[in-house]
């Protein structure tokens, strides 16, 4: 530890530089796999059968689709070093402006469903860890591993069935209600809230149950830890203890952190489906149905970003929680 | 045995049971549309216990016979995977060096990718797939996990006296690591395994449930549940019974994970 400031600047400075080049290589990989595939963009538009080819080659011109490989992908990386992604075809929008406006939607469901899972699982977690083979501790076990064992979507069905359909509590789909701009802010901010309520809840449940289990067996291992056994056998009593364990057990839980984020990511595009919440996850998988190059790519970009913050910003609070592995 | 291994494993043993003998168990043919006096979207009744979907034909049936796609789908995916990933993950810890290093930041690359905007656009882009198409699918695109780890024990391994010992008395490098220090690396793959049968389940079904994985009129659990939801409402049974066929095998499946992973203690594997 002579010059940790340093250290730790190259370090992350290093892993930053490995992140860029692994979204790089997964956006090239993501380009040539959907050039590869049968089709364009235009093969079959929503413009219907009635146009004839030679406007189809025309546009497929007007986009460069007519060139080699090669040459598009220089074209295309080129635009996207200056910030320009490109062009929805299926929106008939620059691929930027689309992403600004679908990518918070399913940050906020991610935001709030992460937020929920830590919380919920952690204290969870904790809470059995510490009386670990207790009949309560058996249930709860056992209740999260059944809905760590749910499948997103077919628990977004259920509830779609369930409370909408059958119940009526929550409108069905969308962010907001089509009478949203008449209501008063107070009712407008009810309105969100019941449109986020469901695919809020869904994304949570599976996420606390995610990280109930890894919280208690980290929670039980630290329990056994000397120092742990040193403060009790000392008269340390309750939360003091507990404290001190939670501390020492949070170090294998932050590295589940780096594996929910592409894990929430999947159960997002799921959920999102199910409820037709028009976020990220909704909008590329009606982008690949309409084969919008530019779209999906980008899609690529923010998913495989996503995932390399992930695993940063899990090493950076490991390193953080864990002075051991600051040396390396 | 412990009842936490012998439980799961005994469940898992009658759902391939059932998935076998699915022709002879269930009641009506699964996947032709009935032709005549079609009952179409019936609720659950004495000769049809899971109701009929939308084209009349017995969900029962379907969910049987379902279990053989989805199960077989599964199990050859995760058994593709599984050698995949051990060709790969064995190759990079026992050759070492820079062509480890390599492999490594290859493996960075592809985990990286969310898998499922992998199988979406494969899926979407070439159209329907037959079955051996997602087999390869799924295969192909859940070895990653199986290679890292494998890799860290064949790299634990690969110094270890008894290799050393092999090696000194002239036994062939291929050989050491086949019968030496492959059967070591077992216990990780047996829960690894075991695991990812469970996740690929789900994915199966999700991806059949978007009508990009097993196509109808085939029944996969994912596929039926699609039906229940393109023109329902209140035909909660088209979503239930298929649904919980398919929790339930995953469930078993993960618990059969801890289980193993508690009896065979294998260092690599988190939880």
């Amino acid at each position: 530890m002579a010059q940790p400031r340093q250290t730790l600047l190259s370090r992350v400075v290093g892993r930053l530089l490995q992140a860029v080049l692994v979204v790089w290589a997964a956006t090239t990989a993501a380009f040539v796999l959907l050039r590869a595939a049968p089709g364009d963009p235009y093969t079959t538009s929503l413009d219907g059968f009635s146009v004839p080819d030679s406007t189809r080659a025309l546009w497929r011109a007007q986009r460069g689709l007519d060139q080699p490989l090669p040459t598009q992908y220089v074209l295309w990386l080129r635009n996207a070093a200056r910030g320009n992604l490109g062009y929805s075809t299926m929106y008939k929008r620059p691929v930027f402006d689309v992403l600004r406006e679908v990518l918070p939607r399913t940050l906020l469901l991610m935001g709030l469903a992460l937020g929920t899972s830590i919380l919920c699982g952690m204290a969870i977690g904790a809470w059995q860890g510490t009386r670990a083979d207790t009949t309560g501790d058996q249930w709860v076990s056992t209740f999260s591993m059944i809905a760590y064992s749910l499948p997103e979507f077919w628990l977004a069905l259920l509830m779609l069935q369930l409370f909408v359909q059958s119940l009526g509590w929550f409108p069905a789909t969308g962010i907001v209600d089509a009478t949203y701009d008449l209501m008063s802010p107070g009712r407008q901010l009810l309105d969100r809230l019941e449109h986020l309520a469901l695919p809020w809840f869904t994304l949570s449940l599976v996420g606390t149950a995610w990280f109930a289990r890894f919280q208690r067996s980290s929670m039980i291992d630290a329990w056994r830890q000397p120092h742990v056994r040193t403060a009790r056998a000392k008269g340390l009593a309750g939360r003091g203890v507990r404290r001190h364990a939670w501390r020492t057990s949070l170090v294998p839980v932050i590295t589940l952190f780096g594996l929910l984020f592409p894990a929430l990511l999947g159960g997002a595009v799921f959920v999102e489906r199910v409820f037709s919440w028009p976020g990220m996850g909704y909008t590329t998988i009606l982008a690949v149905g309409a084969r919008d190059y530019e779209l999906v790519t980008a899609a690529v970009i923010v998913g495989s970003t996503m995932t390399a913050l992930g695993s940063l910003i899990a090493d950076g609070l490991q390193q953080l929680a864990d002075p051991r592995t600051r040396a390396s | 045995m412990s009842p936490r291994l012998v439980i799961p494993l005994a469940s898992l043993v009658a759902l391939a049971a059932v998935a076998v003998a699915a022709p002879w168990l269930s009641p009506f043919p699964p996947n032709e549309i009935p032709a005549e006096g079609i009952i179409a979207s019936l609720a659950p009744t004495l000769s049809h216990p899971f109701g009929t979907d939308s084209a009349g034909r017995d969900v029962l049936s379907r969910v049987l016979n379902g279990a053989r796609v989805s199960l077989g789908v599964a199990l050859l995916s995760v058994l593709l995977a599984s050698t995949v990933g051990t060709l790969y993950g064995a190759a990079s810890g026992w050759i070492g060096g820079i062509i480890d290093a390599a492999c490594m930041r290859v493996l960075d690359v592809l985990m990286s990718i969310p898998r499922l905007l992998v199988l979406l656009c494969v899926a979407a882009l070439w159209g329907a797939l037959p079955l051996t198409g997602i087999v390869l699918l799924l295969g192909l695109t859940g070895w990653y996990d199986v290679a890292r780890l494998v890799r860290a024990d064949v790299q634990g391994l690969r110094s270890r006296e008894f290799v050393l010992a092999a090696r000194a008395t002239g036994v062939r490098e291929a050989r050491i690591l086949w019968q030496h220090v492959l059967p070591h690396v077992l216990p990780t793959l047996a829960v690894t395994a075991t695991l990812g049968v469970a996740q690929t389940i789900a994915f199966e079904a999700g991806l059949s449930y978007l009508g990009l994985g097993v196509q109808p009129p085939q029944a996969s659990w994912g596929s039926i549940l699609s039906d229940g939801t393109a023109l329902g409402i209140g035909r909660w049974w088209v979503t239930v019974f298929p649904g919980l066929a398919i929790v339930g095998a995953v469930l078993v499946c993960n618990a059969l994970g801890d289980a193993l992973r508690e009896a065979l203690a294998p260092r690599q594997v988190a939880a």
